[in-house]
C-alpha cells in the first residue's frame, strides 16, 4: 500500500501536469455606446469556480491590425484613450457568486469615437512545468469599450485592393476597407461569385463576412472563401460589398486563376464607390 | 523496496524533474524543455447583465443589449527543443488571441524575449486545428526563469 502511495507521488513529480488557467465570466463582452455626457455602465463578473478568484482590473489603449487582431497598449492617441474609462482596480471573488462593477465613461470631447480596453486579468495559476520549470497561467478577458458622440456626417468607408482569386476548391477574395470618418463602424461584407447564364447573370455562390467593426484610421483586411466548383469559364465575376447606413461600397472583379498570380498577374477593381442603397 | 532504495529513487526523480536553469543565470541550461497548458474553462459573456441606475442612464446603447456567448478553445501549449506551438480544438467565435511571453530575466531583457503569436479572420475564429508557431515559448525556454502563458480573449 505504501509502495503504490510513494508510486502515485513519483508519477505526480516525473509526469507533466497540464495547468489549467482560473475561469471567469464577465457580462457584457463588449460595451459600444452613444453619450453626449459622462455616464455610467456596469460589468457583472462571475468566476467559474466556488474558489476565491482574485481579479485585476485595468484600462488600457489598444488598436486592431489589418486582420482585426487587437493590439494593447502602445497607441496613446486622440482616439484610444485610457483615460476614457475608470474602474475599480481589483476584486477577489468569492463562492462562485457574481459581483457588479461600476464602469465610469468620460463622452469624448469632440464628435466621433473614442476607445479604451477593460483589461481584467485573473490570478495567475502556477505551477511547473516538464522539467520543473515555473510556468504561470493568466486568464485574461479584455472588454472593449466604444464611445461616440454621434456627429452628422457620415462616416465615409472606402473598398480598396479587392482582388479574387480561383483555387482548387473555390474562389478567395480579399479586400481592404478604410474608414476615413471620425466614428467606429460596425457592419458586415457580402461576397457573391456570379457567372452570365440565361436572362443574365446568375449568382453561383454567396458568403458573408460578418461582424465587421471598422475603426476610424485603421484599415481592414476582408477575407473570404466561397466554396465554388473551380471552371474553366473566365466570364465569372466577383461581386463586393459593404453597407454602411443607407449607402453602400461595392467593387467587382474578375477572378484571376491561381496558375498565374505569380507571374504578376492581377486582378484587382478600381477603389470601390459609395452607392445610394434603393432601400 | 527498501527505504533507501525508495529514497534514491525520489532524489533521482527530484533531480530530473529539478529546472534546467541555475540561480547563477546559466543561459545555456534549457529550462521549460516542455511545456504543457490547458485552460478548459474560460468564457466571455453569458451573465444578465444589469441596466444602469435609473437617472443616470445618460448613454444610450448604440445597439441592442447584446451578451453573445464565447465558446472558448481547450488550448494547449506544448514547447520541445525550441518548437512551439498552440493547438486549439474547439469552436470560438469572435476574436481571440493567444499570448506567450517570458518574464524578463534582467531589467535590459525585454521586447526581444516577449512575443505574440495570435490568429484571427474576418469572421472571427472558426474551427481550428490547425497550430500556431510561439517562437516566445522557445525564446522563455532557453533562457527566461519563468515562463508566462496568457489566454486572451476579445469579444467585438
Amino acid at each position: 500500500m505504501r509502495s503504490r502511495a510513494r508510486a502515485s507521488v513519483l508519477a505526480l513529480i516525473l509526469l507533466p501536469v497540464p495547468l489549467a488557467g482560473k475561469g471567469l465570466l464577465v457580462s457584457p463582452s463588449h460595451l459600444f455606446v452613444d453619450a453626449d455626457e459622462d455616464g455610467e455602465r456596469t460589468l457583472v463578473l462571475k468566476p467559474t469556480t466556488a474558489e476565491p478568484t482574485r481579479v485585476v482590473i485595468g484600462v488600457r489603449t489598444f488598436l486592431l491590425d489589418p486582420d482585426g487582431r487587437p493590439r494593447l497598449g502602445a497607441h496613446e492617441g486622440n482616439r484610444t484613450r485610457a483615460d476614457l474609462v475608470t474602474i475599480e482596480p481589483g476584486f477577489v471573488l468569492l463562492d462562485g457568486d457574481p459581483v457588479t462593477v461600476r464602469v465610469r465613461l468620460h463622452a469624448p470631447p469632440e464628435g466621433g469615437s473614442t476607445w479604451a480596453a477593460i483589461v481584467l486579468d485573473v490570478e495567475p495559476v502556477e505551477a511547473a512545468g516538464e522539467g520543473g520549470a515555473p510556468v504561470a497561467v493568466v486568464t485574461r478577458v479584455v472588454v472593449p469599450v466604444v464611445v461616440t458622440r454621434r456627429t452628422s456626417e457620415p462616416s465615409p468607408l472606402a473598398l480598396e485592393k479587392v482582388h479574387a482569386r480561383e483555387e482548387t476548391d473555390g474562389i478567395e477574395v480579399t479586400a481592404l476597407v478604410r474608414n476615413d470618418g471620425p466614428s467606429v463602424v460596425r457592419t458586415y461584407a457580402e461576397v457573391i461569385v456570379e457567372e452570365p447564364g440565361a436572362g443574365g447573370r446568375l449568382e453561383v455562390a454567396q458568403g458573408r463576412v460578418p461582424n465587421l467593426v471598422l475603426f476610424p484610421g485603421l484599415p481592414r483586411l476582408i477575407h473570404a472563401h466561397l466554396a465554388v466548383e473551380k471552371s474553366v469559364r473566365t466570364d465569372r465575376f466577383v461581386h463586393i460589398f459593404v453597407p454602411s447606413g443607407k449607402r453602400f461600397l461595392e467593387a467587382e472583379v474578375r477572378p484571376e486563376p491561381s496558375s498565374t498570380r505569380d507571374q504578376g498577374a492581377s486582378s484587382s477593381a478600381e477603389p470601390g464607390t459609395n452607392t445610394e442603397s434603393p432601400d | 523496496m527498501s527505504r533507501s532504495a525508495s529514497l534514491s529513487l525520489a532524489a533521482l526523480a527530484l533531480l530530473i524533474a529539478r529546472p534546467g536553469y541555475s540561480e547563477t543565470g546559466d543561459r545555456e541550461a534549457r529550462a521549460a524543455a516542455r511545456v504543457s497548458v490547458s485552460i478548459p474553462s474560460v468564457h466571455g459573456a453569458d451573465v444578465p447583465s444589469r441596466p444602469a441606475e435609473s437617472g443616470r442612464a445618460v448613454f444610450a446603447a448604440s445597439r441592442p443589449p447584446q451578451s453573445p456567448r464565447l465558446e472558448l478553445p481547450a488550448l494547449r501549449v506544448m514547447s520541445s527543443n525550441g518548437d512551439a506551438s498552440i493547438q486549439l480544438v474547439r469552436r470560438v467565435r469572435d476574436t481571440g488571441a493567444v499570448t506567450v511571453a517570458s518574464s524578463p530575466r534582467r531589467r535590459s531583457q525585454t521586447r526581444e524575449d516577449v512575443s505574440t503569436a495570435s490568429r484571427s479572420g474576418a469572421t472571427g475564429w472558426t474551427e481550428l486545428h490547425d497550430e500556431l508557431e510561439i517562437p516566445a515559448v522557445a525564446a522563455a525556454s532557453r533562457g527566461a526563469r519563468r515562463v508566462t502563458v496568457i489566454y486572451e480573449v476579445w469579444s467585438f
